[in-house]
């Protein structure tokens, strides 16, 4: 078994303390995703938004438990995603902060880049969203149609259009994948602000995880000064497929977090709203957190591999799959201790089974994990000896 | 209307056509309410309600012990969910719980066959590289899985109805199909105004006057 340190244990304690107050919002933010802004204050929201920030940029970072984090390991970020995400994944997706696209600024941003990105975040409460989908291209983002073409006078210019951008209608800055020429290596990621012309983005109303505020972004020209082109300084190949790779491995894990956040609290509700289980209803709901217990262990190995070889994240890929059926299992099964209506009557229950059917598709959907999943078997790396 | 057609009739029209025609075919004006008197139903089917259906008999109805739940949304407009309060009343004649049971698993499988035609119809639709995500063996195979479950109900389902039992079993069935079938939608069928929204109100339909599989009174 693994067993957490001294310090994400100290983590773990801290967030799961913060997650009670996110249970008293999260109904409110479901049906409405502007109520984030009236919970800047909650502390889980106050981390998340300086998380991904690198201790140069943050020197004075307060500390949890006598101990400092920023979020810059895969295993501490599945630690906080776990807690937070079983308090409320709505408001995990909603707060404010570099998020995913916080990740990749530290694998590919030059300094001046960083001190923009991390400047606006460190100034005011700022939201960030990364975009990679299209209408068109989901799973298969290689075949990507947004293009980043050069004005004529220096800069570039975004042309196409997006989908399923978590946080797209909300935030100041993000990150835009497109292309800036034909074939694999083609990719290119810049950042993005949302104030510039040409840039517009709707929400997406959805059935769960509506705190996440979906969104659809045109880019009608958006222009984009040559300087926020991300990794200009490294060569194409790195800054293209391999730094998407890497980020996804990265951030895999903890998408699977959020998985396994949202399963155990519907697990945990049942024992705060059953205070009598049978005999049966006890041994069932037993079974279920020994499941979860388990999917924690893979995503724990998960996360700490990723931390040693961000190259490999076939295991990452497993854990991810895993964790998010848990959910739409461990959601589903709440129900039996309820009894019919349960999901009219019990409007937290519903809300969980509505959120665990969104963690499916972040991230990459089960099919390509595993996918993702077999070239580790085949490869030997899945880490079977 | 027996299950059969409360099943082609889902499938061509939809939910809320097709539960305001099982509705309006019940013997009688009654709030159709399951064991803890819970009910969704299209609003207009709310007025005039003269009976109950409570503690397993047709009652007549209190109008002040019907408390609103709230709505259930559809692609259609929002459904009405209730739950009955009132006392049961002195033993009427029992009411026809199984066949409910039965009609509404018919529609929902309709619903869930139409979604099977309507991922069949998208994945064919959308590419990874030169061929169709319909191609993907994967994807045959989670759609063949999906189109089994929904033959196998449907044949449970056809001529004489199973017992309650089974029902609720077949209830979680169809459920478990339209998941499968729903994560080959991708993120599409996750949004409000889209396939799966009808998924999300047809779970609700199901837990409205089943609940969890598992669950013992
Ligand atoms: C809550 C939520 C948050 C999101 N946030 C973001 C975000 O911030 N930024 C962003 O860019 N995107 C985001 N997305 C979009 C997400 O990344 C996509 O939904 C995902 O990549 C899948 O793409 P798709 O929905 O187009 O499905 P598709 O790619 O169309 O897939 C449809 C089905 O085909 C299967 N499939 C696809 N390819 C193959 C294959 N080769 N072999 C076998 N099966 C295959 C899939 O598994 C799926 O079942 C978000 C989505 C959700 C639901």
């Amino acid at each position: 078994m693994i067993e957490l340190d001294d310090r994400l244990g100290t983590a773990r304690v801290h967030a799961r303390d913060w997650a009670r107050d996110l249970r008293g919002t999260a109904l409110e933010l479901d049906r409405d995703p502007d109520t984030v802004y009236r919970c800047l204050d909650n502390p889980a929201v106050r981390h998340l938004s300086r998380m991904l920030i690198p201790e140069r940029w943050l020197p004075d970072r307060t500390l949890i438990g006598g101990y400092r984090f920023d979020g810059m390991t895969a295993m501490e970020r599945v630690v906080f995603a776990e807690e937070i995400a079983a308090g409320d994944a709505g408001m995990l997706l909603a707060s404010p902060g570099a998020s995913l696209s916080g990740v990749l600024i530290d694998l590919l941003a030059d300094q001046e880049q960083k001190e923009w990105f991390y400047g606006r975040l460190l100034a005011a409460p700022t939201w960030t969203f990364f975009a990679l989908t299209e209408p068109d291209h989901g799973s298969d983002a290689g075949a990507m149609g947004t293009a980043l073409d050069p004005d004529g006078e220096g800069g570039l210019l975004l042309r196409g259009a997006k989908r399923y951008i978590g946080n797209g209608a909300r935030a100041q800055v993000g990150v835009v994948f497109a292309r800036d020429r034909p074939g694999p290596l083609g990719a290119t990621a810049v950042l993005v602000d949302t104030g510039a012309p040409g840039f517009k983005a709707e929400p997406i109303p959805t059935i769960g995880l509506r705190g996440a505020q979906l969104s659809a972004i045109t880019l009608d020209g958006v222009p984009v000064p040559a300087a926020r082109v991300l990794g200009r300084h490294l060569s194409p190949t790195r800054r293209g497929v391999w730094s998407g790779v890497q980020m996804f491995n990265r951030l895999r894990p903890g998408v699977a977090a959020i998985a396994l956040g949202i399963a155990r609290s519907a697990h945990d509700y049942v024992a705060e709203q059953r205070s009598s289980l049978s005999k049966a209803e006890r041994l069932r709901w037993e079974r279920t957190g020994r499941r979860i217990d388990g999917v924690r262990q893979l995503i724990w190995q998960a996360a700490a591999i990723v931390d040693a070889q961000p190259a490999n994240g076939h295991l990452a890929s497993a854990a991810k799959a895993r964790a998010a059926r848990l959910a739409e299992e461990v959601t589903l099964e709440a129900l039996e201790y309820f009894g019919p209506g349960a999901r009219l009557t019990q409007p937290m229950l519903d809300k969980l089974i509505r959120d665990a059917r969104g963690v499916e598709f972040m991230e990459g959907t089960g099919n390509i994990q595993r996918l993702n999943t077999f070239q580790g078997l085949v490869q030997g790396k899945i880490g079977r000896d | 209307m027996n299950a059969d057609q409360a099943r082609r009739a889902a499938r061509a029209h939809g939910l809320t056509a097709t539960l305001t025609t099982m509705h309006d075919t019940l013997p009688e004006r009654v709030l159709p309410c399951g064991p803890s008197g819970c009910c969704v139903l299209p609003e207009p089917a709310l007025h005039d309600v003269i009976g109950v259906w409570t503690a397993g008999t047709v009652a007549v109805l209190d109008p002040a012990a019907v408390e609103r739940l709230g709505r259930v949304e559809t692609p259609d407009g929002p459904l009405a969910a209730v739950r009955y309060r009132g006392a049961p009343g002195p033993a009427g004649v029992p009411a026809p719980w199984s066949d409910w049971l039965a009609r509404l698993a018919g529609l929902r499988l309709g619903l869930s066959e139409a979604l099977l035609d309507a991922t069949v119809a998208h994945l064919g639709d959308r590419r990874v590289g030169d061929t169709p995500l319909l191609l993907q063996q994967l994807i045959k195979g989670a759609l063949a899985d999906a189109v089994t479950e929904q033959i196998e109900i449907k044949i449970q389902l056809t001529g004489t109805p199973p017992p309650a039992e089974s029902l609720v079993a077949l209830h979680r069935q169809i459920t478990m199909t339209d998941r499968m079938l729903l994560r080959l939608l991708g993120a599409s069928g996750f949004t409000a105004d889209g396939p799966g929204a009808v998924v999300n109100a047809s779970e609700l339909l199901a837990d409205a006057w089943i609940g969890g599989e598992g669950w013992v009174p």
